[in-house]
């Protein structure tokens, strides 16, 4: 005979009241656990999306303005694009994408057009809008959202992404505008200062000065421009979490002779929607965290009141208080245990079944939750089980055992 | 051995305060068998409870060997509790979860001993109670008097100097009755002190001395019958 032996046996005497309070508990786990399953979940989905904004930082030649941010690529000043590789190098973290632009003026078939170098697929990661539609993308999108800086490919991206990953340095891509002025499509040959090119594609409507833009490979505008291995701005994606860190004071120290601008408003988007979504969890967490202790405790309460005469009893045969507690306790960290266990089983089954259909998101069980479950659950029952197993403590043998 | 001075227990229910016991002394020696008696409320469970440690008084002092049980700390009013005085209820008070074995065993340990040993020590005792097939049965699958006779291994257990019986015979037929009065005279005879509470004179008239309750107040103590 043990105490364990005595909590179980007490535990399992009574199997609709054990059912029940279990029940309680690992719905309450349960419910934690599917929520912030979804939560995680969600926010990677939306962290996603927000990276879809586009890139929000920008390096520039320290003598540059950013008055306008989409002219200032434009600017007469240079610098190594060599810093990409400095940047890759330096172990900084919170580097998305990097994406090296050389703008300049050239007679595009005989017209003043703004002629900007580009490295393919890295200036397609940064401007997911180019991947959503048009021309050249001719394979439905469909409803995902892309996941812009992946290397994964969805079967339809395949094919919309290799026009511009194999951009070869004798294609260009038009803006839409200019195609239009042009009257140019895809497969037709042109001419930039006096050296023909073929339509790799025509974008999409972008609503910005890209619209106005011929777009050729990087290495053929520095050969154009008598620039090799100089560019005027590199656009980059920046984990927001990072940039609120030390990502900029970072590439500040490691290219002293360039300027770094953050676009406030995408990042600030970024960091409000992660912390809405952070808080979100976390209210649901506060609240069932108060409900399920609710439960525990009125279990707790109901027990040590069903239980008084054994209590009484243990007492007469000479327990202690300090043997009545653990046994009371023991049985809050039996419940807390199963239900913990049981509770991350149903919540990331809940979660994995609900998440595509709610949310639209895919959501894999996470093992370390596991034990945050069981800590949150086993925490949950022993804070629930304070103030009854105080009670039962405090209970008045002579009273307990005159009942009849 | 026990002395009881001036012994006060009031209880509060409600607005009013209840005198349950008004300044009995008393004194028990080793060995006596004594029997309490008195109309219902006099206080003869009060004074019993009081006597074994789970009752602390308004006023007055309960002495064992001297000793003033309940100026002692809490850890050791328990240890008196489990190795000096065994209880026997009326209502029995098993715990019906537990096997007849089990029950028994409950003292053995809150005593500590060693825990390989519960089981036999338990069996041993129930068969000298006879009740060696009904050793892995639950209360509510044992007779009333099986049930007596569990509560009584279950009371001996840790082998009590005294003991404390409150209306053992109340729910007991009359051969049940015999048997159980039968039992504790043998304890009594072999060194046990025996405090028993009960209304049945009949009953009173089996101990050594025999005090008589009313309203809280001892108005008699009869010598030996």
């Amino acid at each position: 005979m043990n105490v364990i032996k005595v909590v179980l046996k007490e535990l399992t005497e009574r199997k609709n009241q054990l059912v029940t309070s279990l029940v309680a508990i690992i719905m309450g786990i349960a419910v934690i656990v599917a929520i912030r399953s979804m939560t995680y979940y969600s926010e990677k989905a939306i962290a996603l999306e927000m990276d879809a904004l586009g890139a929000n930082v920008l390096i520039l030649p320290k003598g540059v303005t950013v008055d306008d941010y989409y002219r200032a690529d434009l600017s007469d000043e240079t610098m190594p694009e060599v810093y990409i590789d400095n940047i890759l190098t330096s172990g900084l973290k919170g580097v998305d994408n990097m994406s090296p632009k050389l703008s300049m003026m050239a007679a595009v078939s005989g017209r003043e057009t703004i002629v900007t170098g580009i490295r393919p697929k890295q200036e397609f990661l940064a401007k997911p809008a180019w991947e959503m539609a048009g021309s050249i993308f001719e394979t439905p999108i469909g409803c995902a959202v892309p996941a812009a800086g992946s290397s994964s490919k969805t079967p339809g991206a395949v094919d919309r992404r290799t026009p511009i990953e194999a951009l070869p340095t004798d294609g260009v891509l038009l803006g839409s505008d200019v195609a239009a002025r042009l009257g140019l499509a895809q497969g037709a040959t042109l001419t930039v200062n006096g050296e023909s090119f073929q339509v790799a594609g025509v974008l999409p409507v972008s609503g910005t000065v890209d619209d106005g833009r011929v777009f050729a490979h990087l290495d053929a505008v520095q050969r154009l421009s008598g620039q090799p291995g100089r560019v005027n701005a590199i656009e980059m994606m920046g984990c927001c979490q990072e940039i609120s860190k030390d990502l900029i004071a970072g590439l500040n120290r490691l290219l002293p002779d360039a300027k770094v601008v953050t676009i406030k408003q995408v990042v600030s988007a970024q960091q409000r929607t992660n912390a809405t979504m952070r808080n979100f969890g976390l209210v649901f967490l506060i609240i069932i965290v108060l409900v399920g202790g609710a439960s525990i405790a009125n279990y707790m309460f109901a027990n040590v009141f069903e239980r008084r005469r054994e209590v009484g009893i243990l007492i007469a045969l000479g327990a202690g208080s300090g043997l009545i507690q653990r046994i009371f306790l023991l049985k809050a960290l039996i419940l807390g245990l199963v239900g913990g266990v049981f509770g991350y089983l149903g919540g990331t089954a809940l979660a994995m079944i609900l998440g595509p259909q709610l949310a639209g998101i895919t959501v894999s069980p996470r093992a370390e939750w596991l034990l945050y479950s069981v800590i949150i659950s086993v925490g949950l029952s022993l804070a629930a089980s304070v103030i009854p197993v105080y009670r039962a403590v405090k209970l008045d043998p002579f009273v307990t055992l005159q009942e009849v | 051995m026990i002395h009881v001075e001036h012994l006060t227990r009031e209880f509060t229910l409600g607005r009013e305060v209840v005198r349950a016991l008004d300044g009995a002394t008393l004194e028990i020696q080793r060995g006596e068998y004594v029997t309490v008696t008195g109309p219902s409320g006099s206080g003869k469970s009060t004074l019993l409870m009081s006597l074994g440690g789970l009752l602390h008084p308004t006023s007055g002092r309960v002495l064992f060997d001297g000793v003033d049980i309940y100026r002692q700390s809490p850890r050791l009013l328990a240890q008196f509790r489990m190795k000096t005085i065994g209880f026997v209820f009326q209502q029995f008070h098993l715990v019906p979860y537990l096997t007849a074995w089990e029950n028994v065993a409950l003292p053995l340990m809150l005593n500590g001993n060693d825990r390989t040993q519960h089981r036999q020590i338990a069996v041993d005792s129930l068969k000298r109670l006879d009740l060696g097939s009904r050793l892995n049965h639950k209360p509510s699958q044992l007779s009333v008097g099986q049930q007596q006779r569990v509560a009584m291994a279950r009371t001996l257990a840790n082998d009590p100097s005294v003991i404390l019986a409150d209306e053992p015979t109340g729910s007991l037929d009359p051969n049940l009755t015999a048997d159980l009065l039968s039992l504790l005279k043998d304890l009594n005879s072999g060194g046990k002190t025996i405090v028993l509470v009960t209304h049945s004179h009949e009953v009173a008239s089996v101990g050594g001395r025999r005090i008589s309750l009313c309203d809280g107040k001892i108005l008699e103590a009869i010598g030996p019958n």
